[in-house]
């Protein structure tokens, strides 16, 4: 079952817990700032697409380059093995301990033996100890890391005084210098008398045999130094093939990880350095260095046709860092070993799609992530396709399962279901503060739904019925447009299809509407592909007539999957891929199009808005608030600004975090309504600080979601589609 | 073979050792709370080594093996304050030690970092252990990148880099309780680099 109500106590208890919320919610508003200050003046797409060529050529080519690093690290002297998974670590780890007879082992940071489980399989043969402060703090509390590169970040300081005082054995204070101070003591102390020293690495250069370990604390150069013996642990996916591969990486993971020029301490080890005879000396000796490469899972990761991206992965955990689910409820509820967007996606291959199945269900697809990934990997994408192959495995639950399965593959139920919500909802609506009908409480078991923000007013008549009555008057017609409208405007708000309909008029354009259905947009984002696609085979032939200029939709969800989704989801099927290609280079999204019709017109932005509505003596203070889906996904982020700056009676201006996600997320809000009001709340106080009267938006979806919230709380803020204001109904 | 160490000083590039180049140096390392002095001949790097250890206040300080200064020199001019500046290469001893002295083969400007061969065991421990850390480089050998770094790393080595390279940028740090920034948990928490024109 995707999301049970064990993993529902978790969210919550995440939710609640305020040194967690306190800890990320800093971290993650000071991070993109320090980030920018600190990539100043470098071309971060550049330096991106040098690091995802690099990877994923390296990532082709990765048997060849571990048998030349391997060919590498022999021939200096030192030891290759090679581990299929955990057990063999295991073993592996047992013949270097039993052949030394070692007792003690250091060990500085290794996702990779996180991942495993490695301390907990090792404690009968070796006293494990951890040395990153991080990862020895959790690990006296037996937790997993709750961040890749700061394991400890979701506990505060007085917990980590318990922590100290109970590993110690006398009372320390909450002080976190001399927490350091005594960390390092005890430490040094482990360092000292270690018979090994194991650590991860970042790079493994396979041109010179190089492992390139970054760290700030300096415990990997003290685990490389102090024990004779010197086990690495490198995962397949660090491979890289020529030396000079390390400067870009170098340039990009200290500061997508924390905001860092570069880390204290960089340390390349290319074969066995000189060490002390049993520990203490004096004769020189060459260290026993052991290089383990572990599969588990990486050799499908990189062979995988799609998930291959993924292992772009340098693990700077920006992704978590700029994440807003992650930002709420951290990596121990948004993360198996492996924490956040990029987590989800290896737990599935180095752990099991078991695994991830909740944790990728955390992903409300806002995008953000990709915008700051050095490693360019378009996680939220990648997650949709993961969610694709969980589903596979691990149904949906009963409900859902049907609503997506059988109601929304066949039109006629859908369509008459929704028809349905109109009249069945009607006896709980009630007229806002702006005129418009909400649904502010629901009885039974739908409480759920709309206590947190209200719901839209089904409406009793469907754009589709209306627009047979609309008449259009076109004068000097200059083509025609396909409208597609989506199930929101359809059904919620026919009133902005009209708006549409209107504009593209004064434009020149008729207005048809195609027979259509859902886009299959909520299927696909439900990880259920196969009904997507049925679905966009569905929709193909009616939008598919030589005769439209353009297709448009005011929906950036519906645009998404025209221009995107559907030429991909009917990739096998030559004939119907010709058709989707052809739907998809005429689909533009509501703002893109008049936009682009304006653009032509030589920038005439302003000849658009009839006259409005109400008297307009004064212009309106208009904010704009970015839909994921238009901004991130279609790169659409100036064009509506540009619009409404240009309309006579609207006074432009920006409000706080506006691209940041208002919490819909379509199914998302029904899923986890617990995460979506906290984005929405965030949301909300940005849209109450800002001095605008009316916000804008493109997305009917974040529309149904901020006039909810708004509606709840009472608020005299209105809350506009694009098409709305170009047509002057303010 | 990677083990032998040739000279980094000979690999350098065309525009290394220039004034802008120290300058930037110094910037970029004093950001990170390094202390950055220059001088001007082997007598005067001698000088200020042996003061910023008096100034340190300690009875124990340790050096590894360095060819920008006499070591021996150093030793002499500590021993009249009661300091022991030991060359020994004890791990117990250095352990011990509050100060260690070693040299570096390459500063890089524009991150304030230092670069150095460090296959000796001697050098590592030097430099890893005692809580205050100086570094002397060659002026000459500040160069402007990273990448650059890389560069001379291949040539140095004839494209096999030695077992151990060190690149280390301001003190040890760490970040990992509620990410309040803490000076020095493993390795020194003060570092002093020591350029000197020679």
């Amino acid at each position: 079952m995707p999301i049970d109500s064990g993993f529902k106590v978790r969210i919550n208890k995440a939710l609640n817990d305020s040194n967690l919320r306190g800890a990320l919610g800093k971290f993650g508003d000071v991070f993109p700032e320090s980030r920018a200050n600190v990539y100043q003046g470098i071309d971060f797409e550049e330096l991106r697409g040098l690091i995802a060529r690099n990877k994923s050529n390296a990532a082709s080519n990765m048997e060849a380059l571990a048998d030349q690093f391997e060919a590498n690290i022999i021939k200096r002297g030192g030891q290759v093995h090679r581990a299929r998974d955990g057990n063999d670590v295991f073993q592996i780890l047992k013949d270097i301990a039993k052949a030394r007879n070692a007792k003690k082992l250091v060990k500085s940071k290794s996702m990779a033996s996180e991942e495993i489980h490695l301390n907990q399989h090792m404690e009968d043969t070796l006293q494990m100890v951890e040395t990153d402060l991080g990862e020895w703090i959790i690990q006296q509390i037996n937790e997993k890391p709750s961040h890749m590169v700061m394991p400890a970040i979701h506990l505060s300081k007085e917990r980590c005084a318990e922590i100290f005082s109970q590993a110690l054995g006398y009372q320390v204070e909450p002080d976190i210098p001399t927490m350091v101070r005594l960390a390092r003591k005890t430490l040094r102390e482990h360092f000292m008398t270690a018979d090994i020293g194991l650590s991860g690495c970042n790079i493994a250069v396979a041109e010179t045999g190089t492992m390139v370990i970054f760290t700030n604390e300096g415990n990997a150069r003290l685990t490389a130094s102090l024990p004779p013996v010197h086990v690495i642990l490198v995962g397949y996916e660090k491979l890289a093939e020529k030396f000079s591969d390390i400067a870009p990486i170098a340039k990009a993971l200290p500061k997508s990880a924390t905001a860092q020029t570069l880390t204290s301490y960089v340390t390349m080890i290319s074969g066995p350095a000189e060490t002390l005879k049993d520990k203490e000396g004096p004769e020189l000796v060459k260290k026993e260095l052991h290089v383990i490469f572990l599969d588990n899972g990486r050799r499908e990761l990189l062979n995988d046709p799609i998930f291959k991206e993924a292992g772009q992965c340098i693990r700077c955990a920006s992704c978590l860092n700029v994440c807003p689910v992650y930002q709420l409820v951290g990596g121990h509820v948004f993360g198996h070993i492996y924490a956040g967007g990029i987590g989800s996606l290896l737990t599935g291959f180095f752990n099991s799609l078991q695994d991830t199945d909740k944790v990728q269900e955390m992903c409300i697809g806002c995008g953000r992530c990709r915008e700051f990934c050095p490693g360019k990997i378009d996680i939220p994408n990648l997650i949709l396709e993961m969610r694709n192959r969980v589903r596979k495995e691990i149904p949906l639950p009963g409900l859902q399962n049907f609503i997506v399965g059988s109601v929304l593959r066949n039109k006629g139920l859908f369509q008459f279901g929704l028809r349905q919500a109109s009249w069945a909802s009607a006896p709980f609506a009630t007229t806002g503060k702006d005129g418009n009908k909400y649904i502010r409480s629901l009885p039974f078991g739908f409480k759920k739904l709309a206590d947190w923000r209200s719901l839209p007013g089904f409406n009793s008549t469907p754009f589709r019925e209306k627009i047979k009555s609309l008449k259009q008057d076109v004068a000097n017609k200059k083509g025609k447009v396909a409208f597609f409208g989506g199930c929101v405007i359809d059904y919620a708000y026919p009133e902005i299809g009209e708006s549409l309909v209107r504009v593209l008029n004064k434009e020149g354009f008729e207005v048809v509407y195609p027979e259509q259905t859902c886009c299959g947009a909520p299927a696909g984002y439900m990880g259920r592909q196969d009904v997507a696609k049925e679905i966009a085979m569905q929709n193909l032939q009616q939008f598919s007539d030589d005769e439209f200029d353009y297709i448009v939709s005011a929906c950036p969800t519906c645009t998404v999957a025209l221009k995107e989704k559907w030429p991909h989801l009917l990739d096998s099927d030559k004939e119907s891929k010709a058709i989707a290609d052809v739907v998809a280079a005429k689909t533009l999204d509501f703002i893109k199009l008049m936009h682009t019709l304006k653009k032509a017109q030589g920038g005439a932005w302003d000849e658009v808005a009839a006259t409005c509505d109400i008297a307009c003596s004064a212009p309106i203070n208009v904010a704009y608030h970015d839909s994921c889906h238009l901004n991130r996904e279609l790169g659409i982020k100036e064009e509506p600004r540009e619009m409404l700056a240009a309309q006579r009676h609207l006074n432009f201006m920006e409000m706080e975090e506006a691209d940041r996600c208002c919490g819909f997320g379509g199914s998302y809000c029904i899923k986890l309504p617990e995460i979506s009001t906290e984005l929405l709340d965030r949301k909300l106080r940005n849209i109450e600080n800002s001095r605008a009267e009316v916000i804008a938006v493109d997305c009917p979806g974040c529309l149904m979601s901020l006039r909810g919230g708004l509606d709840t709380k009472r608020s005299n803020k209105r809350v506009l589609h694009s098409a709305q204001l170009l047509d002057g109904k303010y | 073979m990677g083990a032998c160490v040739g000279d980094w000083k000979f690999h350098m590039p065309e525009d290394a050792g220039t004034e802008e180049l120290f300058k930037l140096f110094k910037e970029k390392a004093e950001a990170l709370t390094v202390k950055v002095l220059r001088v001007a001949s082997k007598n005067e790097a001698e000088q200020a080594i042996v003061e910023e250890i008096k100034a340190t206040n300690i009875k124990l300080a340790v050096g590894a093996p360095m060819t920008l200064v006499d070591v021996l020199s150093i030793q002499e001019s500590l021993k009249g304050d009661g300091i022991d500046f030991s060359l020994d290469l004890d791990r117990n001893l250095i352990e011990r030690a509050q100060f260690g002295v070693s040299q570096f083969d390459l500063g890089i400007a524009e991150l304030g970092t230092i670069v150095q061969d460090a296959e000796s065991v001697h050098k590592r421990l030097v430099s890893m252990l005692p809580p205050t850390h100086l570094a002397i480089i060659s002026t000459k050998t500040i160069i402007d990148t990273f990448a650059a770094s890389l560069e001379v790393i291949e040539k140095v080595y004839n494209g096999e880099p030695s077992n151990f390279i060190a690149f280390v940028t301001g003190p040890s740090k760490t970040a990992d309780i509620e990410r309040v920034l803490t000076i020095g948990v493993h390795g020194p928490g003060r570092l002093i680099i020591v350029c000197v024109d020679e």
